[in-house]
């Protein structure tokens, strides 16, 4: 067998033995990414008892109406407040997972969606706490839209909508001719519809969609900034299928800095118990045996992300979006964690020292880079040192794989950003640890 | 075998190794015989080519310094701390190193199997080295050193914390290594070892060779007399001399006696003799 190979079996088989840095190279990683995908999902049923606080300034039968749909709601608890600026604050300080501001006049817009600007909404999500504002956002959406249909569905407002409809049309004067007709074709209509459901006690009748090509309803998003608003060059914002394809990237993060410490000890231990001596006396070159050990690392970064994404799609859901961006985010993730595993390595001159090191580098580098606390509401400065976390560079291209939806063009700067975070570490981790070991 | 010229070289700024020479005779036990710190291990690492002198040259068996991969195939170290792999078994140490000493899997089967048998590991030889004893360790820290057949073998201190009974296997497994025409440099602050093992004893003290020369040699140069010492009613009384045999006679006439010791010169001796200080200091 080649030595290079030799060695990575060798190291390899030392690391599946150490019964304690198995556990925290595959197992840990593992229960990480289910205990926390469970917590955010609610198991299976998505989160519940999302908290909702509700502004009303409008005070309009249309805004109580949206307030009891919400209310109804098993997986809301609403808290009413009459100050904007209090309920986005409870939105700030994370008491609230969203808010919903229903402005002065949302009943009055409802009524004239057919010839105003629509009705609004203002909303502001809490950015930590992306599970719940998809589900507030969803359920906000589908609120307002059932109020508006509710508006619309007979009775003296619906009435009043269409007459006032009217007034507008016959007011306006930059229609011509034929929009004129058509538009009183289309309020007749609606006359005639109003006229039958008022005959017929049926509310069952399909209103059908009918919101294609015009906005009644427009839900402005107030949240706190957020990374994607402050960066042009954060992906687009998509929504997870499930709470594992958020938890199981963060445990990959975790499966590689454990990964990174074990190399570390493992480089550290040969020197410390004198094999390294051995080795350096065997008729090999030196960049063997740093290319065996590079090798044993880069395999059991690689193991541990399949494993954790394995288990991601074959136990729990998880659904990659673009299977070439998972496996070249994976690729990049070892370059970078073998590389800032040799530079950490070549640092420490005990297994003490080395590990107490590379943790502490490693915990900063993984919480700054959003492995432990989503980036999005890290103060602008952290967010913008994030920049030197390989932690984030490999959440972000693993994210954008599984639910981001991001193009290769998207990953192309963080991946070249890994790979240079490993070609860098690597080389200057060698070169450190040639001089300590003459 | 091993011949170091002129060695010169620091270690963390201080003059580990003040001018050794030494010469290493093909099939002979050479011993390095000092206190700790005399700059023995300092010596074993340049004469492997793991370390380069500031000054100085080594050359193995005529073919060069040890820093080339061929020459330093010739060699096999048993470092003094225990350069084994814990979490591994016996025999996969012995397996591995021999990998990377070229061996085909087949030969480094056999010779892993001959190794463990000879150093008494055999019922042990799939157990991780981790439940080993200190003296099973040590024993398996010089079968490593012998995977790959060295022409050249350097132990650092084998016997350092052994029990007597492994202690007594490595002198064992010495002398037959040194039968089958392996050269060997033993490093020791054990005098009784160097004389048990050692054709030939450099005394090293401060980095330098103090005499080199043959055990019976070095006893006959600087060991001086013999001591008689004697416990008797007047107490204990040591006489240094080369004839001890009037003053047992004195002694045995004295009635008072309760003990009589002839202690004849030796290494430790040697040592106090040449240094000023005793080998344990």
């Amino acid at each position: 067998m080649h030595p290079v190979l030799a060695i990575a079996k060798k190291d390899m088989a030392q690391l599946f033995r150490d019964r304690v840095g198995f556990f925290f190279v595959f197992i840990f990683p593992i229960g990480f990414g289910v205990l926390f995908g469970v917590i955010f999902s609610g198991a299976s049923d998505g989160p519940s008892n999302v908290r909702l606080v509700i502004a009303d300034l409008d005070n309009s039968p249309a805004s109580e109406a949206l307030i009891g749909l919400l209310e109804d709601d098993p997986k809301i608890s609403v808290t009413l407040d009459a100050d904007r600026d209090a309920a986005f604050d409870m939105v700030r300080t994370g008491e609230q997972a969203g808010a919903l501001l229903i402005p002065e006049g949302f009943g009055d817009d409802l009524e004239s969606m057919f010839f105003g600007e629509g009705a609004e909404l203002v909303v502001s999500f809490d950015p930590g706490k992306n599970l719940e504002s998809g589900v507030l956002r969803g359920m906000i959406q589908a609120a307002a839209y059932q109020t508006m249909f509710g508006a619309f569905q007979g009775g003296a407002s619906s009435q009043r909508m269409l007459d006032r409809a009217r007034e507008s049309l016959a007011e306006s004067e930059d229609l011509n001719f034929a929009e004129r007709a058509v538009i009183s074709t289309f309020l007749s209509s609606a006359d005639s519809m109003l006229s039958l459901r008022e005959q017929d006690d049926s509310e069952d009748g399909a209103t059908g969609d009918g919101t294609g090509g015009f906005q009644p309803i427009t839900i402005t998003d107030d949240s706190p900034a957020t990374g994607s608003d402050d960066d042009p060059d954060a992906p687009k914002k998509a929504s997870p299928d499930t709470a594992f394809e958020i938890t199981f990237p963060q445990a990959v993060a975790w499966g590689l800095m454990s990964c990174v410490l074990g190399f570390g000890l493992g480089v550290v231990g040969e020197r410390t118990r004198g094999t390294l001596t051995r080795l350096r006396l065997a008729p090999i070159a030196p960049w063997q045996i740093i290319a065996g050990k590079a090798l044993a690392c880069f395999l059991t970064c690689l193991g541990v992300q399949v494993l954790i994404m394995s288990l991601g799609v074959g136990v729990f859901g998880v659904r990659p979006d673009s299977w070439g961006i998972l496996i070249a985010g994976i690729l990049c993730a070892c370059i970078a964690f073998v590389g800032l595993g040799m530079l950490l390595a070549s640092l420490g001159k005990t297994e003490t020292g080395s590990e107490g090191l590379s943790r502490a580098v490693l915990l900063i580098l993984a919480l700054v880079g959003g492995a432990g606390v989503p980036l999005a509401i890290m103060p602008g400065w952290v967010q913008q040192a994030a920049s030197i976390s390989p932690f984030k560079w490999v959440i972000q291209v693993l994210d954008g794989a599984l639910w981001r939806q991001a193009t290769f063009g998207e990953v192309i700067a963080p991946c070249a950003v890994l790979i240079g975070i490993g070609v860098v570490g690597f080389l200057i981790g060698a070169l450190l640890f040639q001089r300590s070991s003459d | 075998m091993l011949d170091l010229r002129g060695i010169r070289h620091h270690f963390n700024g201080h003059l580990a190794v003040d001018g050794l020479s030494l010469h290493v005779e093909r099939g002979s036990c050479f011993g390095l015989l000092g206190p700790n710190g005399a700059g023995k291990t300092t010596s074993i690492r340049i004469g492997v080519g793991l370390l380069k002198p500031d000054e100085g040259s080594v050359s193995v068996d005529g073919r060069g310094a040890p820093t080339d991969p061929e020459v330093r195939r010739l060699i096999g170290l048993a470092p003094q701390s225990l350069a084994i792999y814990d979490d591994l078994s016996a025999r996969e140490n012995l397996l591995f190193f021999a990998n990377l000493y070229g061996l085909s899997r087949g030969d480094g089967a056999h010779r892993a199997d001959e190794l463990l048998e000879r150093v008494g590991l055999t019922e042990r030889a799939r157990d991780r080295v981790s439940g080993f004893s200190g003296g099973m360790q040590r024993r398996l820290n010089l079968a490593v050193a012998l995977v790959h057949k060295p022409m050249l073998l350097l132990l650092d201190e084998p016997t350092v914390g052994v029990d007597p009974q492994s202690r007594n296997a490595i002198f064992d497994l010495v002398r037959e290594i040194k039968g089958e025409g392996v050269t060997i440099v033993y490093t020791t602050h054990y005098m009784e070892e160097a004389q048990k093992l050692c054709d030939v004893v450099a005394i090293v003290d401060r980095g330098r060779t103090m005499a080199v020369d043959s055990v019976a040699a070095l006893v006959a140069q600087h060991g001086g007399d013999s001591v008689v010492r004697v416990t008797s009613g007047e107490g204990v009384r040591e006489v240094s001399t080369d004839t001890p045999m009037p003053e047992l006679q004195k002694a045995m006439q004295d009635t008072t006696t309760t003990a009589i010791e002839i202690k004849p010169p030796d290494l430790e001796r040697v040592f106090l003799n040449l240094t000023g200080r005793s080998l344990r200091d």
